[in-house]
């Protein structure tokens, strides 16, 4: 546990240091979901018929762009090297990296989407649900999302591949979210796909850490 | 000094290719504590991947490497306190000072020297509170083996660990690896200047 803390100290306080890639994640969210309103139309019923989607897409897309520093800082300097054969293990390593990583990209959108939320028109007392979902599907994003980081860390350059390694395994995730957000929206019950949201997240956070300390290790050799 | 030391360090019939090239076969050594193989050879004979063996970071293709009586590769994550591996890569966030930096791998392998103390002898005391990125080459090298000290490991493995260092440097880090060796640890170094580490070593693996 004293690991863990270590490391995710350590983590947050590289990335408050360099805030503007910081920030680049979220700008990217926003600057996504209002380009629609441009594209198709500003009109409210286009909007509020288009808005779950294209939040939830910018969403996803905003977490994708995020993943490449995940690990390649730590490969490229040596300090993952260092952690491998440092005395916790490498799967508590891991999984603080992610929680770091989720809490500066995927806390931020989940604070942020409400404010583009209200911009398409959604009700505003499908707000609470569409926190919740994001709250339960970022994390699930991070964690699929180390794992073909960590995959292509030995890669030069990683990042669209990165993409289409993870791209395919977030389906679930937008699906379920979408779903949970339009029935909010419909003023019916979202508790099941919000159920199933958790239900990933509680798969990915038990087997994620593991998976994603393995494929270190490989791309580490 | 760690009883995970026991009868020392030993390789034995250790094959370790790269891509499709074989770097070495058969190769055997045995290190007793308070011992020091220095590694030398040409460029790309293998120096830096038998390092990367030995450390447990990448598997030979065929011989094992113990350490005390266990397999390098089957070390707990426990275990791995009794092991410190400097590679060609300093280790070191750029983000972060060199006094930040040190005090992480300190917390990390619990060790029980002072930063301060540590960053004293490397002549960093001034430059301890700068980002590392603001740091000049010698003086990122400096930092990151610092971790030499801060780690209380019983084996050290070290790859080029004098290159880049002026006079100064190289005779502290000489010295370090001196006074490691003369309280039972064990060192393993790559390095082109065997001549520095002379009257110290025992054992010269030539790739």
């Amino acid at each position: 546990m004293k690991g863990f803390i270590q490391v995710l100290t350590r983590d947050l306080k590289v990335a408050l240091r360099r805030w503007s890639e910081l920030c680049n994640p979220l700008i990217f969210f926003l600057m996504v979901a209002s380009l629609f309103p441009l594209a198709i139309s500003p009109e409210a019923p286009d909007l509020k018929r288009v808005g779950t989607g294209v939040l939830w897409i910018s969403a996803l897309l905003a977490s994708l762009l995020a993943l490449d520093g995940l690990f390649r800082d730590d490969a490229e300097d040596g300090s993952m090297e260092q952690l491998v054969l440092s005395p916790v293990p490498l799967t508590i390593v891991i999984a603080a990296k992610i929680l770091a990583h989720w809490l500066i990209t995927g806390l931020p959108l989940v604070v942020i989407a409400p404010v583009v939320a209200l911009s398409y028109y959604m009700p505003l007392d499908t707000l609470t649900t569409l926190i919740l979902a994001l709250i339960l599907a970022t994390p699930t994003l991070s964690v699929l999302g180390a794992i073909g980081a960590a995959l292509t860390v030995g890669l030069r350059r990683g990042g669209p591949i990165v993409g289409l390694l993870v791209l395919p395994l977030t389906g679930p995730v937008l699906i379920f979210g979408t779903r949970a957000t339009d029935l909010a929206v419909q003023g019916e019950l979202a508790a099941g796909p919000l159920y199933l949201l958790g239900a990933l997240l509680a798969l990915a956070i038990a087997l994620g850490p593991l998976a994603t300390s393995a494929a270190v290790r490989v791309s580490l050799e | 000094m760690t009883p995970a030391l026991g009868s020392g360090l030993e390789g034995s019939s250790l094959e370790v290719s790269r891509g499709n090239r074989c770097l070495f076969t058969d190769l055997n050594f045995r290190l007793e504590c308070g011992e020091m193989a220095l590694v030398t050879g040409a460029n790309g004979c293998g120096k830096t991947s038998l390092l990367r063996v030995l450390a447990g970071l990448a598997v030979p293709d065929s011989g094992r490497v113990m350490l005390g009586k266990t397999d390098i590769h089957g070390f707990l994550p426990e275990q791995r306190r009794d092991l410190v591996f400097k590679g060609h890569l300093n280790g070191l966030k750029r983000e972060l000072t060199a006094r930040e930096n040190l005090e992480f791998f300190c917390q990390l392998w619990e060790g029980r020297r002072q930063v301060d103390v540590v960053l004293a002898e490397l002549q960093l005391s001034r430059a301890a509170d700068c980002p590392v990125r603001h740091l000049s080459t010698g003086q990122r090298l400096r930092a990151s083996l610092g971790a030499l000290r801060l780690q209380p490991a019983a084996l050290w493995i070290l790859d080029e660990p004098l290159a880049g260092l002026d006079k100064s440097g190289i005779d502290l880090i000489c010295g370090w690896v001196r006074e490691h060796l003369q309280e039972g640890g064990i060192a393993v170094i790559a390095t082109h200047r065997a001549q520095a580490f002379s009257g110290s070593y025992q054992f010269n693996i030539e790739l």
